[in-house]
């Protein structure tokens, strides 16, 4: 099984080098494992994460693309849609009939034309447009939700820490 | 005394914490728990009396229909149920329709056409880099069958079966052809919007239903996928639901070319897939007809033509056939609803016996150990004259001329039908 997985990572990977997207860079942690990538993530413009650059992991499963990989924040990071261990719960990521978040829109949902770029661009604009009602992780969905200045605030301090500020 | 008190309230207060935590560990086990689904992804053909057998203590109305399906539809394929079943099931049939028209042109045909398909692909905005794998398991798998030697037996399924017992062949074809429904849907949205119910769009619909593996096929999936990969092959599905409803056959559904092209009728019966629907699970039916070889002549392998005579002319082919099973028959012959089997099957040389190693193997070791176990007492009276038996004139596979006076008379285990079945592995 995972032979397949690791020839579609391949092909996802030089899309990926040669058609570069702004804002993510991704690829596997080494050649022996092609199954464990790291990944960067740029906050995006106009929101308190800009200017920081989240690194992360991706782990694919041996059916992928069959199934979606799991993405985990290495940094630190506060936000409604990310577990306090660093885990991101967006509907992309969850398999079929798993969806916590029915009513997300619809270009979410992972199926095996889906990509590493699509998870990231998503996770991307998760960080622009947290679902507070998702809470993954409950403080930050209260805060963000009561508190939205403290909450900045976190953010800001947190996004500076990932560039060495 | 009161620290004592304290700290023992504490230890109690840890150990229901535990417990508490043990609850919702096994509170989440619970959750994600799904019954493991046994057996192949396809399995090989059966004799589809097994149906009957497996209804045999069920609610009236599915003993009844099950006992009205076995005469018309003499086999059975199981696909897994593992949330694919749909899928994998119109998948499977859409290349074994293929392969059992004997002709490499049409095969040919076939692969380029869904080749083409990828720009349809590209037009709704998939990567080709993202879907080059699933398309190249279909292309190959339809060169497979499209040459020698899997041409040279049509009605051998082992290629297939072999292929769609691979998970990554299998998922890929599956995959396949999931992305070329969502593109089809897409493009013809008039055709499905009116019947979207939870959905608001046919994208919504798409992307939630069609494209994620593991995701039931509806109604609306099915005839989606007929649309775009059976009727523009010229095949056609029907899908008999087998359910509660109030009646005493299964309900039949025909999905075809509502173009109005006249069809030949006898042509258009090879070249329909037959689905069974279980309330959530689908699996393949087969008509007599349809197991047949081409050499035939058609008026025996039409469908309607009698079954009784249909397979006792096969019956007799089979028994001149050199290449018959060395296994004794008579052995089976007691075991009502087996030598339909032989009939079901037999139609190729090539079909033999020999293909169905689980099924046989399993038959013979439980009327084996049955012999040993109870002994050979006599058949029941009532037994004997029931049309359950295979040489009552009465029973659907009676062969007359294969019929001795002598044979009433043997003394044969008497192995009831649950006996025997209940060893199966379902």
């Amino acid at each position: 099984m995972a032979a397949k997985a690791v020839r579609r990572l391949l092909s996802e990977y030089r899309e990926l080098i040669n058609n570069e997207t702004d804002g993510i860079y991704a690829g596997p942690v080494s050649e022996d494992n092609f199954m464990l990538w790291e990944c960067l993530i740029a906050g995006p413009p106009d929101t308190p994460f800009e200017g920081g650059m989240f690194s992360a992991t991706l782990t694919f499963p041996d059916d992928y693309p069959l199934s979606p990989p799991t993405l985990k924040f290495t940094c630190d990071i506060l936000h409604p849609n990310v577990y306090p261990d660093g885990t991101v719960c967006i509907s992309i990521l969850h398999p079929p009939g798993d969806d916590p978040n029915m009513y997300e829109s619809a270009s979410e949902r992972w199926s095996p034309i889906q990509s590493v770029e699509k998870v990231l661009l998503s996770v991307m604009s998760m960080l622009a447009e947290p679902n507070d009602e998702s809470g993954a992780n409950v403080d930050a969905s209260k805060m963000f939700r009561e508190d939205r200045q403290q909450y900045e605030n976190i953010v800001r301090r947190y996004a500076r820490r990932t560039v060495g500020l | 005394m009161a620290e004592e008190a304290s700290s023992s309230s504490a230890a109690q207060e840890k150990a229901d914490m535990k417990t508490a935590q043990e609850l919702a560990d096994l509170e989440k086990l619970s959750a994600q728990w799904e019954p493991e689904s046994k057996g192949p992804l396809v399995g090989e053909l059966q004799s589809s009396k097994i149906l009957e057998a497996e209804y045999a203590g069920a609610d009236p109305v599915y003993v009844r229909k099950t006992a009205a399906l076995s005469p018309k539809y003499s086999n059975y394929r199981t696909i897994k149920g593992d949330g694919n079943c749909g899928w994998r099931a119109l998948a499977f049939g859409f290349f074994e329709l293929l392969l059992r028209t004997g002709d490499p042109k049409v095969i040919e045909k076939q692969r380029e056409y869904l080749k083409s398909q990828n720009a349809l692909l590209d037009q709704v905005g998939m990567s080709d880099y993202l879907y080059e794998d699933f398309v190249e398991e279909t292309i190959n798998l339809l060169k497979v069958i499209g040459e020698s030697p899997a041409i040279d037996n049509p009605y051998d399924d082992k290629f297939l079966v072999e292929a769609f017992n691979k998970d990554d062949t299998s998922n890929a074809i599956i995959t396949h052809l999931k992305l070329l429904t969502s593109a089809f849907m897409h493009i013809n949205p008039d055709s499905y919007l009116p019947f979207l119910v939870e959905h608001p769009t046919i994208d919504d619909y798409r992307s939630a239903q069609i494209e994620p593996y593991g995701v039931q096929i509806d109604h609306l999936g099915v005839k989606a996928l007929i649309d775009a990969i059976f009727i523009p092959a010229g095949l056609s599905v029907e899908i008999s639901y087998l359910d509660r409803s109030d009646s005493d056959e299964v309900n039949i559904h025909k999905f075809e070319d509502e173009s109005g092209t006249v069809k030949n009728t006898e042509d258009q019966a090879q070249k329909t897939l037959r689905m069974l629907y279980r309330p959530g699970h689908y699996d393949l039916i087969y008509k007599n007809g349809d197991l047949a070889p081409q050499n035939l002549p058609a008026r025996l392998v039409a469908p309607g033509s009698g079954d009784v005579r249909v397979s006792m002319i096969l019956s007799q082919e089979y028994t001149q056939n050199p290449f018959s099973s060395p296994m004794s028959t008579s052995h089976i012959l007691g075991i009502p609803g087996i030598s339909n089997e032989i009939c079901g099957q037999f139609p190729y040389p090539a079909r033999s016996y020999g293909n169905h190693d689980g099924t046989l193997s399993i038959m013979q070791e439980s009327s084996a150990q049955a012999d040993i176990e109870i002994g050979p007492p006599l058949l029941t009276k009532t037994f004997k004259n029931s049309h359950y038996n295979t040489i009552h004139f009465q029973n659907d596979h009676f062969q007359p001329e294969m019929w001795e006076p002598d044979q009433m008379a043997i003394e044969k285990p008497r192995i009831s039908k649950r006996t025997v079945w209940k060893k199966f592995r379902f």
